[in-house]
């Protein structure tokens, strides 16, 4: 056994473990508690670089009995400059919270060291960068550009320090961060390798020049900020762009000259302790800060025990909020409450003039209403409670609401944005680096400066920028150069611009995805005898499936339609009544719970339909081959079978696995024209028109119950089959066999939901609708009122339908869709969740009025519906349910994350469709019928149902004399001058009107976007 | 201790004697030899073992907490005691515990409020006595080591305001750094009387024999409250004369500094 003598503080335990004690205090919820932790020490951690004999012959085998893989490079980038030569990189925390996107380029950064300290110091701080750069370190494995290491330097003897009397934490940390560079020094100066520190820690390179020119020659390293390092770099030039904006390279000023005093600044942000102490003694709130759409100067935030929204006006007040922060909040006093703002005001065309460069600002109106802010400090937090009840009894009323101001932000939604330069904020004739204004895709957020040398090269294109700090004293955030996706209007760009927007992964599937299907492929077959042996001895579960090959199944879906995920099927009984199956494709079959295909669906959630591009959920081996329900093959399913009587009750369902071939797969127009052609008698017919009738009854039942049947504008738009240009735009029509396959898909929903709800009580996968509150409904009841002397009840959902079903106007058939369309608006969104969430009563779905329901259908596009699948294995006795989907908290996380993309989906969606209208416009401007839903003291809102469009018309386009303008919102009614006649028009809300559409191009943001005229 | 009535007779006499001589050939105002070792709790805020001449042992330990005292009326210094081997809820234990507790009151020269934190908030200390073993009445050797705890008591050190009773913040503290308490407790002296004659610190041997004893608190260069008479045996226990009472307390207060400096020094 060795004897080296211990550094003192630690005992040796064996040969290669020391151990060591750390004590320090925490502070949590105003508890001060005392921690004593054994900090154990080994001497056996490689430096895993290629370049190194010594280390190799230390590795240990870890756990899983792995040898730990030598990543760096022996002959590694070789610089010139400064006598560097060739080096490893060392980083230092603020350089990777800052520049992340920087690291993960290809073209630099290619041997770095992340010691074990600054890693832990980066989770602490961000968790997204802390993810991002563990992905550098695990694909570096793989990777040949990019060597990332974690080198444990606190379990490491040699590098591991104790913390001196009265050193704070964090120089005790840069101090580690110094040693490990010059212990790396050190190792690896027999094979030539340097190494150069990497710190915009003013204070830890000075420290670091200073010890290495005391120390001994073999361990001097390099040390540089991240600037200096990389105008060393060969392609210097196009990295600078992507250095990050934190303003300490403010070159408006030069040497010499002061800067003007800045009058602007926002409120600094109040202290973590005076923030615990707030909340926890209800002075101040916390919650999730929404930006208005029409008014970007204005948000609101859901707060516990109000009943309302609490709203923040002015830029001051939101203190440099962002769309969907954390935020924490406090009340403003009575006199600063207002009521929420008629006009419409974007980040656009505000200040449109503002000099990127400087900040200077003079105080106006709008943006800041309150002029005396020193009232405020004066409040006691007692007084503040009671201004807090005072708020919500105010709400009760409709006449003033409570506002409140940021001050502070919790947690920032900051992401990477698509945007693109605004035209009028670059000057044409500076060469080099400049600031420019950066116009994001997303109507809700600020413009972001940037510094960039290519600004003349990118005016035209879609560009993404990461958002990296607001101070307090500037006007607008700052941020960086990520990447250029192409230009503005390409198709690629604009798609690839949407999917980012909207978060929605589209890159291709990896490696380790990929490995988890099944090996033949394409040739995969189900086998032909259930009953075979050696079958069974492949899949032990086999002999737990039904062979329902001799069943007439056939498919009903859209044309051109690939991944079949359901397939139906009716049989007379003897008994008189039906035996009807719906077939659904078993996707639980090839995705297993734990796998890495498993993965990637869950973070996917949903497949996204674009216009003209699907992103699928699942590899498309499985969704349009394997599992899909293709006609003449034999295909695995999940079925759910019911004993029907002629009025469509159910007498009985079982659920089973299954083999199946689908005899036909019909399009809804071929499938109608079957059945109602009368020649076509044989049993598959038959069966497809019983089930007609069935479906036809089951409807009525929904109905009578008080179903909703609810509109949106539905548009398809037609594709020119040779370019790919949209063509036309059309708006889809049912047929009655849509409305089959619909009923029965119901049907197995609530049959389903009932079977695993009974089975899994807490943790079932479940969806429901709660019933709008009556506030929502409250304006357009109003309006409905004042306007047409009609009115939507809200008693019940079957009192919403037949009332929904009295509004028409006899002179206007469309009116009734008009009030459908503006009633889906004023709904809840349905959510996905699991049964342990909620009580019985408020598992109900409103729109379909069903007391339970989940969606179990369409496995191939849907993640809830492959949990459904898994569940329902699990409730029949097929297979065990994994125990993922029984623990609470993992649902919990599951169920947050299918509601986030199915709703990001539905958007994607959305604003496909919209690029695309926008596009056929552009080739054809008309004059349309349209419909005016909303009236703004400063505009109107048109509804264009032909292209499923609506717009904004301002007051500046109504008239040539806005201030004339008369906005009445108890009629809801807006009077301008109109035409050179001066007479005065009359606009009221449900007007139906003609307006001349079409795509313009905005001559501030560079963006398109269709404009509507008023005839 | 059982001791032979010859061998009981023999020590009263000679204790009885003037001078006093005592078994261990200690003067009257003689303590025994004591060793204390402090800070080997790295858990707690403060720490302290005492081991007595004769082999009794103590091991004090301090913990703090943080409270609000604007909501409760709780006294800011928990005493519990532990002897190894008696019931909790034995005379001698409950005895000990409410002179303790009466020792620790708060008072001038010994102020509660030097653990006020803000104006809200301020640390609760719970301070726990676990007697190992113990030859005779353990009081003195207590106090001793709990002085000891409390002299190198050292707290979490406040980084956020002071002033919080209107706007509330929550208190900070700092990650490493830790402040003294500098909580100096009253001191706890036991005397035994024999005939005429006081001893200071009676060993085992003694007790068995004395008339009487008096405990007698010192702090911050004086006598306090409490003092009390105290039987140590069944069978010589008889009362004494009030001059004595005086004697005593002077006694305590030639010698009590040097207790004191001793104490300090460790």
């Amino acid at each position: 056994m060795s004897s080296t003598t211990v550094a003192n503080g630690r005992k040796r335990l064996s040969q290669g473990l020391t151990v060591t004690q750390k004590v320090f205090v925490t502070s949590r919820n105003g508890n001060a508690t005392k921690i004593v932790r054994e900090h154990y020490l080994r001497n056996d951690i490689p430096c895993l670089s290629k370049a190194c004999d010594k280390c190799s012959k230390l590795v240990v085998p870890d756990a899983s009995n792995k040898l730990p893989v030598f990543i760096l490079s022996e002959s590694p980038q070789d610089l010139k400059a400064d006598n560097i030569g060739k080096h490893y990189i060392v980083l230092d925390t603020n350089i990777i919270l800052q520049s992340i996107d920087l690291l993960e380029n290809e073209s630099c950064f290619f041997d770095v060291i992340v010691p074990q300290i600054v890693l832990d110091e980066v989770r602490n701080k961000s968790y997204p960068i802390y993810t991002r750069l563990r992905t550098l370190c695990r694909d570096s494995e793989n990777n040949s550009t990019k060597r990332f290491i974690v080198f444990h330097n606190e379990f490491n003897e040699n590098t591991f320090i104790e913390r001196i009397d009265d050193e704070s934490i964090n120089d005790r940390n840069d101090r580690a961060i110094r040693k490990t560079s010059s212990w790396y020094a050190k190792h690896l100066k027999e094979y030539g390798i340097n190494i150069v520190l990497l710190s915009n820690d003013r204070l830890n390179r000075e420290k670091s020049k200073l010890e290495t020119s005391t120390d001994d020659e073999d361990n001097t390293y390099i040390t540089k900020s991240l600037m200096q390092y990389i105008d060393l770099l060969p392609n210097a030039d196009l990295i600078k762009d992507l250095v990050p904006n934190f303003d300490t390279f403010n070159t408006t000023a030069a040497k010499g000259e002061t800067l003007l005093a800045k009058e602007f600044t926002f409120e600094d942000y109040y202290s973590t302790s005076r923030i615990m102490g707030g909340l926890k003694n209800g002075s101040l709130f916390q919650g999730n800060i929404q930006i208005s759409e029409f008014n970007f100067l204005e948000g609101s935030i859901n707060l516990p025990n109000f009943k309302k929204p609490v709203l923040i006006v002015g830029s001051k007040n939101l203190n440099r909020a962002f769309n969907s922060d954390q935020v924490v909040v406090e009340l403003l006093p009575e006199s600063q409450w207002k009521a929420p703002s008629s006009i419409v005001l974007d980040a656009e065309h505000y200040d449109v003039n503002d000099n990127p460069d400087n900040d200077d600002e003079e105080d106006d109106g709008i943006l800041n209403p309150n002029k005396n802010q020193d009232a405020q400090n004066m409040l006691s937090d007692k007084q503040r409670r009671l201004l807090a009840q005072d708020a919500i009894l105010a709400q009760k009323s409709n006449k003033n609401h409570p506002t409140a101001k940021v001050v502070a932000i919790t947690r920032r939604s900051w992401r990477q944005y698509v945007g693109q330069i605004a035209p009028n904020s670059v000057d044409k004739q500076v060469g080099g680096t400049q600031n420019v204004f950066v116009i994001l895709m997303d109507k809700c957020l600020p413009k972001i400066r940037i510094r960039t040398r290519r600004a003349n090269e990118l005016l035209n294109k879609r560009i993404v920028i990461s958002v990296d700090s607001w101070p307090a004293d500037h006007k607008y955030p700052l941020g960086h150069f990520v990447r250029d996706l192409g230009d503005v209007e390409s198709s690629e760009a604009e798609t690839e611009a949407l999917l980012l927007e909207h978060d929605v992964e589209y890159r291709p599937f990896s490696r380790k995805v990929l490995d988890c299907l099944p090996e033949e492929g394409h040739n995969w077959k189900a086998p032909t005898n259930i009953n075979d042996p050696q079958e069974q001895a492949k899949d032990p579960l086999l002999k737990n499936r039904q062979d329902l090959r001799d069943k007439l199944i056939c498919s009903i879906d859209p044309p051109g339609c690939v991944d079949i995920d359901d397939a139906l099927h009716a049989k007379r009984l003897p008994n008189g009544n039906w035996e009807v199956g719906v077939h659904i494709a078993d996707v639980t079959h090839f995705v297993k719970p734990g796998t890495a295909l498993d993965a990637e669906g869950a973070s996917r959630g949903t497949s996204v339909y674009l216009v003209d591009k699907r992103i699928d959920m699942l590899p498309m081996l499985l969704g349009t081959d394997l599992c899909s329900l293709k006609p003449y093959v034999d295909r695995f399913a999940f079925s759910v079978i019911w004993e029907l009587d002629d009025n469509a009750e159910i007498i009985d369902v079982k659920f089973t696995k299954s083999v199946i071939r689908s005899r036909e797969a019909f399009s809804y127009e071929q499938a109608q024209l079957r059945i109602d052609d009368k020649n076509q008698t044989d049993e598959l017919t038959k069966g497809m028109r019983a089930l007609l009738e069935l479906s036809v009854k089951l409807k009525q039942k929904r109905l009578d119950a008080g179903a909703l049947n609810l509109a949106s504008p539905e548009v398809k738009v037609h594709m020119d089959s040779e370019t790919s240009d949209p063509n036309e735009v059309e708006i889809k029509k049912l047929l009655a066999t849509n409305s089959l396959v619909e009923e029965f898909m119901l049907l197995a929903n609530i049959s389903v939901a009932r079977k695993i709800f009974d089975a899994f009580p807490q943790t079932a996968m479940l969806r429901r609708h709660a019933s709008p509150p009556s506030t929502n409904f409250a304006i357009l009841n109003e309006m409905l009122q004042k306007r047409k002397n009609l009115s939507i009840s809200l008693e019940s959902s079957k009192a919403l339908a037949d009332s929904l079903d009295r509004c028409i106007d006899p002179k206007d058939p469309y009116f009734n869709t008009l009030i459908r369309i503006m009633s889906t608006r004023c709904m809840m969104a349905a959510q996905y969740f699991y049964s342990g969430a909620y009580q019985y009563s408020d598992f109900r779905h409103y729109g379909l009025a069903v007391d339970i329901y989940t969606h179990f259908t369409s496995p191939i596009r849907r993640f809830c519906d492959v949990i459904a699948h898994r569940q329902l294995a699990g409730a029949i006795g097929y297979e065990p349910l994994a125990l993922m989907h029984r623990d609470k908290n993992k649902m919990e996380m599951i169920c947050k994350n299918i509601n986030k993309k199915h709703r990001n989906a539905q958007f994607a969606g959305r604003a496909s469709i919209e690029y695309y209208v926008g596009q056929v416009m552009r080739n054809n401007e008309c004059t349309e019928t349209g419909y005016v839903i909303k009236v703004l003291n400063n505009g109107i809102v048109v509804l264009v149902p032909k292209f499923g469009v609506e717009g904004l018309i301002r007051i500046e386009n109504l008239t040539s004399d806005p201030s004339s303008s008369a906005y009445d919102e108890i009629e809801f009614k807006l009077s301008f001058m109109h035409g050179e006649s001066n007479q005065t028009r009359d606009i009221y809300v449900f007007d139906k009107v003609e307006v001349q559409v079409r795509s313009v191009v905005d001559p501030v943001t560079g963006k398109r976007k269709a404009e509507l005229l008023l005839k | 201790m059982t001791l032979s009535i010859a061998e009981k007779s023999y020590l009263y006499d000679s204790l009885t004697a003037s001078p006093s001589i005592r078994p261990d050939g200690r003067k009257p105002h003689q303590f025994r030899p004591i060793e204390v070792s402090t800070d080997f709790l790295p858990s707690s805020n403060g720490s302290s073992r005492i081991i007595s001449g004769d082999g009794s042992e103590c091991i004090v330990s301090v913990k703090a907490k943080v409270i609000d005292h604007t909501l409760s009326d709780e006294e800011l210094i928990q005493v519990d005691l532990d002897i190894a081997g008696e019931r909790t809820d034995s005379p001698q234990v409950e005895t000990l515990m409410s002179l303790l507790n009466k020792v620790l009151k708060s008072g001038p020269g010994f102020e509660h409020s030097r653990l006020q934190l803000t104006e809200r908030y301020s640390f609760k200390i719970f301070i726990d006595i676990l007697v190992i073993s113990s030859n005779c009445n353990p009081a003195s050797l207590i106090s001793f080591a709990m002085f000891s705890a409390l002299n190198t008591t050292t707290l979490p050190k406040l980084i956020s305001s002071f002033d919080d009773l209107k706007v509330e913040e929550l208190p900070m503290f700092d990650d490493y750094d830790l402040v003294n308490l500098k909580l100096k407790s009253p001191l706890v002296f036991l005397l035994a009387i024999v005939g005429n004659n006081l001893i200071v610190d009676p060993d085992a041997n003694e007790s068995e024999v004395c008339d009487n004893a008096i405990i007698v608190t010192w702090l911050d260069g004086k006598i306090r409250s409490p003092i009390r008479t105290l039987t140590l045996n069944n069978s010589y226990s008889k009362g004494f004369d009030p001059t004595l009472l005086q004697k005593g307390l002077k006694l305590i207060e030639e010698n009590a500094a040097a207790v004191l400096t001793a104490l300090e020094s460790s």
